[in-house]
């Protein structure tokens, strides 16, 4: 295995850039400039548009890469070239964004090709700001599409959260 | 509970590694147990043939209860411990049998309470919560302890212990404090849907915790008191708080002990009907496994226990918490997607060492 990496992908401010500062062993490498359309700017000040980068050594010296998608979906041809060769994918819902549902669905969509041979997990952040829609609904949304993904609330602001993100990524590719 | 054990025909280095190792794992074992030269409880290495004969007298004399030890469990001995030991094979081995000698203690309790006296069940230990108020304090009546069935050893009955106890709490929304002797105190208040307890570290159960959490219906003391006073005492305690189904999740896998949940039948066919919110439900990482497994496979539990090398007992202890956070869905048909794709030694090789990675950030 060349490349071992993991992909955090997701909407906008729900936390991706925060997730992987948050595990990385070395200072995270940005690429955030100024919001510049109304929603994003709305959301947050400045908005990753190429990738975040973080990374951690693992015992025998091998990298696993951390790799931030931009949110917004006019750099989705970025997302592609990411996921290629991803040992997983990480996708992080804000639930306080204004379709936290529309959110993963586009995301579950636009995925589909690489869950059909890899893994993901879910993560729902901003619960603590937004408590609707709640976990039933989301595992509901799931069930009606007898999609089995592992999907809970995090705060991307907690390593544990983070921690056990992967730990639920790796479980599901023991068992893929 | 204090439980004495002592140890027979073992060798020089194995009774000196036993003695040792169960000083080391006092804190994780759910009562006190202590080594003697003589005891009711022994561990007996059956590779010999001294401690083939001691076994076999005393399961005729039933006068003892004897740990067989050996490297096959060839005695077919319901007691058994396996060669080399091994830390996590004793805390089990030793916390089912005090489940097993509490559980039977607790069935001569409540025989003889529901003969004699019952009014006396949660009574003698009131003075624990002396310093609840009076008006708001209230000794619950024993009618609310199941009394008229023997409780088992063989399955996890939820309504002889406490959390059948707490489940009934919350079913009659009753604010209660539970505690048991020389057993932590909890504080249920079913209209917050929270529980207020001292702090819980998930990974590192307090002996008063883990005594609570595992006791039979009988030794727990229930005292119903307001919502007022539940306040009050969490303030005056600095008590923390948490999801009621954090605590019921965390009893579960306490109580069960290896025991499959009455009514379940150890062949039917079983999945995680979702993902267990693990944000509120304290998990180890042979849990995540486990849940992984059972995501996308209904099969039985032995045939999880097999696929995800996870050991039987650990494996119900994780189902019956599942069951009880009403997260398992049985069928009528098996479905197991993944057998035919086992890991090539690389990826296992990189999967355990990203998990070492992490597990070194927590």
């Amino acid at each position: 295995m060349s490349e071992i990496k993991l992909v955090f992908t997701g909407s906008v401010g729900a936390g991706k850039t925060t997730a992987i500062e948050i595990i990385s062993e070395i200072p995270v490498i940005r690429t955030d400039v100024r919001a510049t359309d109304s929603e994003t700017a709305k959301r947050k000040e400045k908005t990753t548009v190429a990738m975040d980068y973080g990374e951690l050594t693992l015992e025998d010296g091998q990298k696993l890469r951390l790799y931030g998608t931009p949110g917004q979906q006019r750099f989705d041809y970025m997302w592609r070239i990411l996921v290629k060769g991803a040992l997983g994918l990480i996708i992080l819902v804000d639930n306080a964004g204004s379709d936290p549902i529309g959110d993963l669905a586009r995301y579950v969509d636009n995925f589909r090709d690489f869950v059909s041979n890899n893994q993901m997990v879910v993560g729902v952040t901003r619960m603590d700001i937004a408590s609707e829609p709640d976990m039933d609904f989301y595992h509901q949304y799931f069930a009606e599409r007898g999609i089995a993904l592992p999907i809970f609330p995090v705060d991307a602001r907690s390593k544990t959260s983070v921690v056990m993100l992967i730990q639920s990524l790796i479980a599901m590719l023991e068992f893929s | 509970m204090h439980y004495k054990i002592s140890a027979t025909h073992l060798s020089k280095n194995d009774n000196v590694f036993f003695k040792s190792m169960l000083q080391l794992i006092q804190i994780q074992l759910n009562d006190t147990w202590s080594y003697e030269e003589t005891a009711d409880i022994v561990l007996a290495d059956i590779e010999t043939p001294l401690g083939v004969a001691f076994w076999e007298e005393s399961t005729q004399q039933q006068d003892k209860l004897v740990i067989a030890y050996a490297r096959q469990n060839t005695c077919n001995a319901e007691w058994f411990l396996p060669k080399p030991i091994r830390v996590q094979a004793l805390i089990k081995q030793l916390n089912a049998i005090a489940t097993f000698k509490s559980t039977v203690q607790g069935a001569v309790q409540t025989s003889q309470t529901s003969e004699n006296s019952p009014s006396s069940i949660s009574t003698t230990k009131a003075n624990l919560l002396g310093n609840i108020p009076n008006n708001t304090a209230q000794q619950v009546k024993p009618s609310d302890i199941p009394t008229n069935k023997p409780v088992s050893i063989e399955y996890f009955e939820p309504e002889h212990s406490l959390l059948g106890l707490i489940q009934s709490t919350i079913k009659k929304c009753e604010t209660k404090c539970f505690t048991c002797e020389q057993g932590e105190t909890i504080y249920i208040s079913p209209q917050q849907k929270r529980c207020f307890t001292s702090k819980i570290n998930f990974n590192h159960l307090t002996q008063k915790q883990r005594r609570l959490y595992a006791s039979v219906a009988a030794q727990v003391t229930m005292t119903n008191l307001s919502e007022d006073a539940l306040h009050q005492m969490a303030k005056a305690q600095g008590l923390e708080n948490y999801a009621v189904e954090t605590l019921l999740w965390l009893v579960t896998l306490c109580a069960s002990q290896g025991r499959l949940m009455a009514g379940v039948a150890e062949n039917s066919y079983v999945r995680l009907k979702q993902w267990p919110n693990f944000a509120v439900l304290p998990c180890q990482p042979v849990h995540l496994r486990i849940a992984a497994f059972m995501l996308k496979n209904a099969t039985t539990l032995t045939t999880v226990s097999e696929k995800t090398r996870v050991d039987f007992s650990t494996l119900v202890d994780f189902f019956n918490a599942c069951k009880v956070a009403d997260l398992i869905v049985e069928t009528t048909d098996q479905n197991v997607s993944t057998e035919a794709k086992p890991k090539s030694s690389a990826e296992q090789y990189l999967f355990k060492n990203i998990l070492k990675r992490l597990s070194s950030h927590e």
